[in-house]
């Protein structure tokens, strides 16, 4: 069964794994339809561990960019960059980043444990899942982001209002209208991501870092002595380490929720149970709140796949697509091939999760070619790099300069926000749709 | 092999990229690896753009060929009467691509979910949340039982899942997945397992005759027959969703462009 393909594509994953946690805007989903002419001629075990290694890297990478550079490679990483780079900027870049891959291997492996001792209950747990749930999910996630920003609460609804707005831009097929496109056919697609993240939370995150004060950047790196000694100590993050796991395993593997959503909702929560506690430190970073959202992440990876494997569902995008090779290609995409491969798959992710842990460490002390060097040119290069990123991504489909036009109508919009925190803004951009959608579906339900 | 991709967009002059819009493993995905399938080697790459409205803008840019299925609704009007950001002008059109009927469908499971229930029962009909077809449905099941209540899903998926998990009863689809059964079909004949057409269950019913259709459009294409290539190939043939039929082909290039309008 396992051969040099297998050898082969498990390291190629861990590559595209690695690109994509560290480049901003290329996720999982971009990687595999990149990878796609590739796939289509790949055994049917292999593709399915190709993407699991990869998704599983990816989030390992992904997360260090973000705590290092204050960039989220994705929606799921917002909550890394706001409270990890917070810790770096403070002096515990090695820690921030140490607990977090260590804290994410332990949810990764939750995630495991937990499915195999739910297998006999997963199909009820499944069929609770419904849109009512959906709705008090989504909707206690959305008040809990304004609730615990450190804005005042007005502002923070101001700026989920806004973010709504922003992600409601663009004609929809889906109401066949459009939101304030002005007739401008690059407005028509929507709003990208990158664009809107870069501008609205990426660059009033490096201005509110300037001015408090960091002039250079300072970064230790990360020793196996370091991990180690981290691995004692992450028991003091246990209760975290079972919330976030529980939380990222739960949001995983239910349909419209996904691994992004269940680590905006597990930081969300973890972030509460500090402020509740009077242990959460406005504008230090918080570590149990980082460790809840990089934890959840890595355990959503895996039980993202189980309706998939257990149901023949595909509940992702990424998904759907790995269905439809086999299918198209005429292999068994049955119920019970997709089971038998269900040992494989906690193998080989697995494996994947303990080598992210450590590659990722040796990634990270790169960075200290950086040290010393003053802060402002350090952010500038990140900045750029975001530019040329939003441009290179957008270029893919012939709009790189479109979105390069949008972030610069954004970019003074942004600008103005360096002294609040524009998490709500983010979030209600990136959950409009979803909540929208679910709004209406319930409303129809009870009405 | 991002710098493949983008170097490819530039000199592949021999070759026809495919574009796609819509998610992957949809239908519309499905739609066009057909087409990429059946290319063969002159298949140059996938260009995944966001949407419908994006896909448009791409083939008003792009310089080398390309070409992608759409759907009928692309080219009717927004809601306020203004055109549509996805449609296409006719120098984009190709020709009509295929086309299906909606059906009704259930899970094969679930024995609650009868055609009596569908007429008279408190049911929970799942259907896509489109703003073209999505008033179309809604009409539809208040002829055929005011108990009904609609269920929007902006994806099929979603209530693949919806219907696993019971929280509707039926839902409005053109292609039966594994493990449901679709009894009535908007159609004027029966198709498939269908045990009835839509009219036979209330001959009044608004949108009793409903399809779902795309066409072909595309860019630089230079002569290249596409839509014959795609229809004599093996992809084709033994394509998945085999209730989707070519269409008006019969009609010149004019008068399909005629009916879009």
């Amino acid at each position: 069964m396992f051969g040099l393909e297998t050898i082969v594509v498990f390291f190629t994953a861990i590559v595209c794994g690695m690109f994509s946690g560290v480049m901003p805007g290329v996720g999982g989903m971009a990687v595999m339809l990149m990878a796609y002419p590739f796939l289509i001629d790949m055994q049917p075990h292999n593709i399915l561990i190709f993407y699991v290694v990869m998704v599983s890297i990816d989030q390992f990478f992904g997360g260090i960019t973000a705590i290092v550079f204050g960039v989220p490679g994705s929606s799921s990483a917002v909550p890394s960059a706001m409270e990890g780079h917070t810790l770096f900027k403070n002096g515990h870049s090695s820690e921030a980043i140490m607990f977090s891959a260590i804290g994410s291997w332990f949810t990764s492996l939750f995630g495991v444990l937990l499915i195999i001792a739910m297998i006999p209950l997963l199909f009820m747990i499944y069929k609770v899942w419904n849109s009512t749930v959906q709705m008090a999910i989504f909707g206690f996630t959305s008040i809990a982001i304004i609730w615990i920003s450190r804005n005042r609460l007005l502002v923070s609804i101001g700026l989920f209002v806004l973010g709504n707005l922003l992600g409601k831009v663009g004609y929809d097929t889906y109401t066949n209208s459009s939101f304030m496109t002005f007739d401008l056919p690059l407005l028509y697609p929507g709003l990208p991501i990158m664009p809107v993240v870069t501008t609205m939370f990426v660059i009033p995150l490096l201005l509110g870092s300037m001015r408090k004060g960091v002039k250079v950047f300072e970064f230790p790196g990360v020793t196996l002595e370091g991990y180690v000694e981290s691995f004692r100590k992450i028991k003091k993050y246990l209760s975290t380490l079972v919330r976030a796991g529980l939380l990222g395993s739960v949001g995983g593997f239910v349909p419209g929720m996904s691994y992004g959503m269940s680590s905006i909702l597990a930081y969300t929560v973890e972030k509460w149970v500090q402020i509740r506690k009077g242990l959460y430190r406005q504008g230090k970073g918080d570590m149990p709140s980082l460790i809840a959202s990089e934890g959840a992440n890595n355990a959503g990876t895996f039980t993202q796949l189980v309706p998939l494997l257990f149901l023949g569902i595909p509940i992702t995008v990424s998904e759907a697509l790995i269905y439809n090779i086999l299918d198209t290609r005429g292999y068994p995409v049955t119920i019970e091939w997709f089971q038998s491969t269900f040992t494989m798959i906690i193998v080989f992710f697995l494996i994947s999760a303990t080598i992210g842990l450590f590659a990722a460490g040796r990634y990270v002390n790169f960075m200290r070619v950086l040290n010393n060097l003053e802060i402002k040119w350090v952010y500038l290069g990140v900045v750029l790099f975001l530019f040329w990123a939003i441009y290179y991504v957008g270029n893919q489909t012939l709009a790189g300069l479109d979105h390069l036009s949008i972030t610069a109508m954004l970019l003074p919009v942004g600008m103005l926000f360096y002294k609040m925190d524009t998490m709500p803004l983010i979030y209600g951009f990136i959950l409009h749709d979803k909540l929208v959608e679910i709004a209406i579906r319930v409303w129809i339900m009870y009405t | 092999m991002l710098l493949t991709t983008s170097a490819s967009i530039s000199f592949a002059a021999d070759k026809i990229d495919v574009l796609q819009y819509t998610r992957a493993g949809g239908l519309g995905d499905r739609m066009v690896t057909y087409i990429a399938d059946a290319l063969g080697d002159q298949f140059g790459e996938r260009i995944v753009v966001d949407n419908c409205a994006a896909a448009v803008q791409y083939l008003k840019k792009a310089k080398n060929p390309v070409i992608t299925a759409m759907p009928f609704e692309s080219m009717a009007k927004q809601n306020d009467g203004s055109k549509n950001a996805c449609a296409i002008n006719k120098k984009y059109f190709v020709e009509m691509y295929a086309a299906s009927p909606w059906s009704v469908c259930h899970r094969s499971d679930n024995a609650a979910a009868t055609i009596q229930a569908l007429r008279n029962g408190d049911v929970r009909v799942g259907v896509w949340q489109n703003g073209f077809y999505g008033p179309r449905f809604v009409k539809f099941m208040e002829a055929i039982n005011p108990n009904a209540k609609v269920i929007p899903y902006k994806k099929a998926k979603m209530y693949r899942a919806a219907l696993v998990a019971g929280e509707i009863d039926f839902s409005i689809s053109t292609v039966a997945k594994d493990g449901e059964s679709c009894p009535v079909i908007l159609n004027d004949t029966i198709v498939g397992d269908a045990q009835m057409t839509a009219a036979e269950l209330e001959p009044n019913a608004p949108y009793n005759v409903l399809g779902y259709s795309y066409f072909f459009a595309g860019a630089n294409l230079k002569g290249t027959d596409v839509p014959a290539i795609v229809f004599a190939s093996d992809a084709w043939k033994n394509r998945r969703d085999n209730r989707y039929n070519v269409f008006m082909t019969d009609l010149s290039r004019n008068k399909q462009w005629k009916s879009l309008k």
